[in-house]
């Protein structure tokens, strides 16, 4: 790339061609106040605070520094104070526009138009307000939208199409009546949008919130622990936010892989809104029918004293591939060390995984995608939102081959059935980079794929589960014989899905323990329930679905009485001798 | 030298402004030795003297007839007008109602409320009535020091009422500067 000078408030900065004058100030250290510009998405010039000066020709020229290229030679100013005055005036228009309530709002202190109202010393509003009529939008489950607060600074709207490739958020009739609506202006709650919760996290005001943390702490009153979401493979960087050993909000971590910042429903809103379930607190001992409170070392006792009466033939050991490798590793030297080889994972079966490393980055180099026997609009979302954005953004071509109807269907080029994979391996004659996506409902149509697109295509495995390659190399990725097993180990860590039948077959076992942070699905039975940490009380690490080992952070102390997923498998690991 | 002569009134109020300078707590004593507070809503006097002040300190916004006469007396016997707290710079609370016609504010506080059992609207002629638009007091007079917040800190209210002391027009930035 061409190297450029340019002087910016008098000093000679270098920028390279194709940069924008923002962007040359950003690396050269150059403070520019900005409202509405964010890194990762497109710049538009919406909110006016970027304004530079840029002398030549004689005539005043005035624009903003994220839109306008430099150009080598270009004399910038950044720094004056007509400058200033003119961002000041810009600040109360924006104030006068809206109904900007500071002292009620939910942002207040970490609002970003505050603080450029603060910053350039805002005391009181020069033009007459305008008092518009706003109504709020509350119909969406997991956020809340009050135009009142709104800048227009189009962060959602850039958000959702560019990242999230939803294009859900747009913009709705023009000058002063100009607002934010989702789709054709219908309540964000019934809008095809896919609560990722990216629009609400990019927004600068208060104008999109999380409903549940709502005033519930402000940024100095809360902590921030960086770690990775167990709800699916991909494995997204989060940042949870605490306060008082509460769980606040799950935030994306911005500087993470794969996801860089985003989220998707399941790992943003779904573990702190839909879980419903009874915490395990102590142990639990099931007598006369009924599972009551007991101590440690009594249950211990009780499971180590059961499996070992079993012949080891008979014994069954199940594992959720949300636990950290750290415990799967145990659990595996555990029950092979007894010589049980009935040895599985609740998400399990699992095949080999393609070889190496595979970044889901790749992704956004596709120009086609082959999406096979999955439901990215359900599971893996967030790897959906890569094909979303190639699709809808870079014109890339989407095929899903699938028996269902899946929710990727209306944006497919192509939707083909499993015979018909032929037409899916003549379409990729036309593509120079085209990724193939495969789940669990992949059949024989995923072989095709593979022997016709080797060394063309690049494949992505959609791991069922959450931790199974971390599973995998622990040895617990073959299938799991329920019907034998009589008497059974479950790490159920907090997995709340079990396999259809599974329960069933479990009530016919003699002899059932599980390990396990709710009471339930297992009520009905177990023998003894062991009461272990959360997703958010764990420490250790995970494999996601490119092979990469990310870290599991503890943002929460567990309730006392409740212990470390290894630290139980440890403490049986005694018992049994 | 002679105490600063400062009158205070208020408007469409919560009187969290008013609690807000009290919070002054001993400070407010010390600086009694600079200044006379003359007239104000927790003091025996309802009007500003008539051979005027120094500082006059106005809060909450003008929301009604009698608040529009209140701004204009204070206005005219004061050397220097502050507006203190938000109500009375942005204007706040009171100004929600702006983009709602009068008479159904009206409708809904005195009729509607859900305790209420066969509300009447009061509409003597003695009473103040309502504006139809909530303004800020630099919407009606000339003001020439706006503190926000709600309510402005003790320490910001303080700061202001040592700086006029000292002769100076306080300007608030920094941690003085709130708009909640």
């Amino acid at each position: 790339m061409a190297e450029i000078t340019l002087t910016i408030d008098g000093k000679e900065v270098k920028g390279e061609k194709g940069d924008t004058i923002l962007q040359v100030c950003q690396k050269n250290g150059m403070d520019v106040p900005t409202l509405c510009h964010f890194e990762g998405l497109t710049d538009i010039g919406s909110c006016r605070m970027c304004i530079v000066e840029i002398e030549g020709s004689g005539r005043l020229r005035i624009d903003t520094a994220c839109t306008t290229p430099a150009a080598a030679g270009m004399v910038v100013k950044v720094n004056t104070e007509k400058l200033n005055e003119m961002r000041k005036a810009i600040l109360e228009l924006l104030f006068s526009e809206g109904n900007h309530y500071c002292l009620y709002c939910v942002a207040s202190g970490d609002c970003e138009l505050q603080d450029l109202g603060y910053r350039f010393g805002v005391d009181y509003i020069r033009w007459p307000l305008l008092y518009p009529e706003r109504h709020i939008d509350s119909s969406h489950k997991y956020l809340m939208m009050d135009p009142n607060r709104c800048v227009l600074c189009r962060r959602c709207v850039r958000a959702c199409a560019e990242l999230v490739g939803n294009h859900t958020l747009g913009v709705m009739e023009r000058g002063i009546e100009t607002m934010i609506c989702a789709d054709l202006n219908v309540p964000f709650g019934e809008s095809s949008c896919a609560s990722c919760g990216t629009c609400l996290s990019v927004c600068p005001t208060g104008t999109l919130v999380d409903r549940r943390s709502a005033y519930m702490g402000r940024e100095v009153q809360v902590e921030r622990v960086k770690s990775t979401c167990l709800f699916c493979s991909v494995g997204c960087g989060i940042e949870v936010v605490t306060r008082s050993n509460h769980v606040l909000r799950i935030e994306g971590d911005w500087d993470a892989e794969p996801n860089k910042g985003l989220l998707c429903v399941a790992g943003r809103f779904e573990p702190l809104y839909d879980e419903k379930r009874r915490r395990a607190l102590n142990p639990l001992v099931r007598q006369n029918g009924k599972l009551e409170e007991a101590g440690w070392d009594e249950a211990l006792d009780l499971v180590a004293g059961r499996l070992r009466s079993f012949d080891k033939k008979a014994i069954g050991a199940l594992a959720s591939t949300r636990a950290t490798n750290e415990a799967l590793q145990l659990f595996a030297n555990l029950f092979r060390g007894m010589g049980v080889e009935n040895l599985g994972c609740l998400e399990g079966p699992f095949s080999e995984p393609p070889e190496g490393e595979l970044s889901l980055a790749h992704l956004d180099e596709a120009d086609m995608f082959i999406v096979v026997g999955e439901d990215l609009a359900e599971n893996h979302q967030v790897a959906g939102f890569f094909v979303k954005r190639g699709a809808t953004n870079r014109g890339a071509r989407l095929i899903v081959i699938d028996e269902k109807e899946t929710g990727f269907v209306p944006l497919a080029y192509r939707w083909l059935k499993p015979e018909e994979v032929g037409e899916a391996v003549r379409l990729c004659n036309a593509a120079a980079q085209p990724a193939v996506i495969y789940g669990a409902r992949a059949g024989k149509e995923l072989e095709v794929l593979h022997r016709e697109l080797a060394g063309k295509a690049r494949f992505f495995w959609m791991a069922p589960g959450t931790n199974s390659r971390g599973a995998l190399a622990a040895g617990l990725g073959r299938p799991f014989d329920a019907g034998a097993a009589k008497g059974v180990y479950v790490l159920a860590c907090d997995e709340g899905k079990v396999p259809e039948g599974l329960l069933a077959q479990l009530k016919k076992a003699d002899f059932v323990a599980v390990q396990s942070s709710y009471i339930e699905p297992w009520a009905e039975v177990a023998d003894v329930i062991l009461p272990t940490v959360l997703w958010a009380e764990k420490e250790g690490s995970v494999t996601n679905l490119e092979g990469r080992m990310l870290r599991v952070a503890r943002a929460l102390e567990p309730p006392a009485g409740v212990k470390d997923e290894a630290e139980v498998l440890k403490a049986l690991a005694e018992k049994l001798g | 030298m002679p105490k600063v002569k400062i009158a205070t009134d208020w408007l469409d109020i919560c009187a969290g402004c008013e609690m807000s300078l009290l919070d002054m707590d001993e400070r407010l004593v010390e600086l009694l030795d600079k200044i006379e507070i003359t007239s104000s809503p927790i003091t025996d006097l309802k009007h500003p003297p008539k051979e005027g002040v120094d500082v006059g300190i106005l809060t909450g916004s003008v929301a009604n007839t009698h608040q529009l006469g209140v701004a204009k007396e204070m206005r005219a016997r004061c050397k220097i007008l502050v507006a203190l707290g938000e109500c009375a710079v942005f204007p706040g609370i009171p100004a929600m109602r702006n983009n709602l016609p009068t008479e159904e504010v009206l409708r809904r506080g005195y009729v509607e409320t859900e305790s209420t059992v066969e509300g009447k609207i009061p509409r003597s002629e003695e009473i103040a009535r309502l504006l139809d638009r909530v303004m800020a007091v630099h919407e009606v007079v000339k003001v020439d020091v706006n503190v926000r917040g709600c309510p402005p800190s003790a320490d910001a209210i303080y700061y202001i009422l040592k700086e006029l002391v000292e002769g100076r027009i306080p300007v608030l930035r920094g941690e003085y500067l709130r708009f909640d």
